[in-house]
């Protein structure tokens, strides 16, 4: 049973002159288990999509659902794990396992409940012991993000929607958040992600939803993404593409700076072949 | 991007070209005319006021909604408490709450008043540069003797400026935080010892994270909190003293109503 949205519009600050349409007769279905990542630029309106999932916002006009409950029950909260950007914004405990705690606290679950599922949310982000006695603050950017990412763990939740959870982080914080969203989605967990880190994330998506000014302009697999003129591209895909406009035989549906070297040492082998049987 | 409260709007028309003092003094005469007149109708002469000049200006209507709406739940509260506990003719009776006419009075009155003061420093700030303010204030500042409490007039002035630049990140930062609280399961206002510390720890340490970055940047540009040379000392207009002596002008004849 997916998320759905049904001709959603949402719009800022409605009958003020303030009036935003942020998103415009949006149509999206979102299944259990995918990897899905919505694109789009500054203001194209992906924080408010998301944010309507769990109910933070209310359509204006349309319907949401998330299998077939309405966004704003408790119980939505706890299916959809949603991680903000700014981790920082949302620690406010002494220790990590308080942080981890928060959410299974406030839906209700008993004490010994709650530990098991901290447990298993540090293990999901691969942290181990020692950390949960740690002040949440003083940790890097990208352990932070972990923390937050656990803690939304922490309620067991079928959809994981992340805004951004990469941007600002170093490289090495970015791969651990990218290693611990593979292993989720792994386990089973939808994994929705908003990014412009095409870099990163382009070789994890399965399904991909691009979003210019408010409208989808693109919903479909990454092979039928790659197909569409005009979509932003992984650089390293881009790279690949200009390639073979130029007349190198090589795959352009590549992602990684590792497939990209081994495609092009396999395309000068093949013509250092060709060449010696000439 | 979600425009800023308060925020400078470039332009060319006769407020733009007047000196920050002018406008600050200006403000602050308002200010006091706003909570010295009683009758509706003085308040609404000088929300007329605000109207012409405000269309003079030929600023965009929205920068004026933006800089009342952050403060609209204060002033709801404010005319809220002065209608229910103002002693008077009563309205009507709602279990123990017993609004009253002079309440409604007061509330209407108390809520234009602050409404009014938010509009005139919106259109100030929106028609001023933001370090022409600075240095208006400075120069207001400096015959003070603000080193005896160890800040010079050049310092506060910049602090002033800051703080009401940042107010309006302030109010994106608690919307931030409320999301991912909520989205943590947290229900506002069920459990006040619960959700308070939730808002307000991460606020504080966003704040003062702010603040430390902040102050490493203006030091590594220069900033050392003593007085510099101006790129260009105010001076006042013909134009300036003209505004000033209108607007004193009008005062008195509103007052004397
Ligand atoms: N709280 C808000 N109030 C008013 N307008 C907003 C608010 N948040 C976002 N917007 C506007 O809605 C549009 C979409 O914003 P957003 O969903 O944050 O975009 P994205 O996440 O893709 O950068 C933008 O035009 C933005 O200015
Ligand atoms: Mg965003």
């Amino acid at each position: 049973m997916p998320i759905i949205l049904e001709n959603v519009s949402f719009f800022y600050s409605k009958n003020t002159p303030l009036e935003t349409a942020a998103l415009k007769d949006v149509n999206l279905r979102i299944e259990k288990g995918e990897f899905v990542g919505i694109l789009g630029e500054k203001g194209a309106g992906k924080s408010t999509l998301i944010k309507l999932f769990n109910g933070l916002l209310r359509p204006d006009s349309g319907k949401v659902t998330v299998d077939e409950l309405a966004p704003s029950s408790k119980e939505v909260k706890r299916r959809i794990g949603m991680v903000f950007q700014q981790a920082a914004d949302q620690l406010f405990c002494r220790t990590v396992y308080e942080e981890i705690a928060f959410g299974p606290l406030n839906f209700g679950y008993s004490k010994k409940e709650t530990e098991e599922r901290v447990f298993e949310a540090l293990e999901a982000v691969s942290f181990d012991r020692s950390m949960l006695l740690r002040d949440p603050f003083s940790l890097s950017g990208g352990e932070m993000q972990r923390v937050a990412l656990a803690g939304a763990l922490a309620l067991r939740p079928e959809y994981l929607v992340l805004d951004e959870p990469i941007t600002g982080l170093d490289p090495g914080g970015k791969k651990e958040i990218l290693d611990t969203l593979k292993k989720i989605k792994d386990q089973g967990t939808a994994v929705i992600t908003v990014t412009h880190n095409l870099k990163g994330f382009f070789p994890l998506l399965e399904r991909i939803v691009l979003i210019r000014e408010g409208r989808i302009s693109f919903q479909g697999s990454r092979k039928e993404y790659l197909e569409t003129e005009n979509v932003p591209l992984p650089p390293v895909t881009s790279m690949m593409r200009e390639l073979k406009a130029r007349g190198v035989p090589v795959n352009p549906a590549i992602f990684t700076v590792e497939e990209a070297l081994e495609e092009i040492l396999r395309v000068k082998s093949l013509l250092e072949k060709e060449k010696a049987e000439k | 991007m979600q425009e800023p409260v308060f925020s400078y709007v470039p332009g060319t028309s006769f407020l733009h070209t007047l000196d920050p003092r002018t406008k600050l003094a200006a403000v602050m005469l308002l200010g006091i005319l706003v909570f010295r007149t009683e009758s509706f109708f003085g308040i609404g002469v000088i929300f007329a006021l605000f109207i012409a000049l405000a269309s003079f200006t030929g600023l965009p209507t929205g920068i004026f909604f933006r800089a009342v709406r952050p403060m609209l739940l204060f002033i709801i509260f404010i005319f809220l408490a002065q209608l229910f506990f103002t002693e008077g003719k009563v309205l009507a009776s709602f279990w123990i709450l017993q609004p009253s006419i002079e309440g409604l009075q007061n509330g209407l009155r108390l809520s234009a008043r602050f409404i009014l003061l938010l509009l005139f420093a919106a259109l100030m700030t929106a028609s001023t540069d933001p370090s022409a303010i600075t240095c208006g204030i400075e120069r207001i500042l400096r015959p003070l003797p603000l080193r005896w409490l160890g800040v010079n007039s050049y310092e506060l002035a910049t602090m002033m400026n800051i703080s009401i630049a940042f107010l309006p990140l302030l109010f994106e930062r608690v919307e931030r935080t409320k999301a991912a609280q909520a989205s943590r399961g947290m229900y506002f206002g069920r459990n006040p010892f619960h959700s308070v510390p939730a808002l307000v720890i991460p606020l504080i340490r966003g704040i003062v994270r702010d603040a430390e970055e902040l102050a490493l940047a203006m030091e590594s540009r220069g900033y050392q909190g003593t007085r510099r040379t101006s790129m260009h000392e105010l001076l006042m207009q013909k134009r300036d003293w003209a505004s000033l002596f209108a607007l004193v002008f009008f005062a008195a004849l509103l007052l004397r109503f």
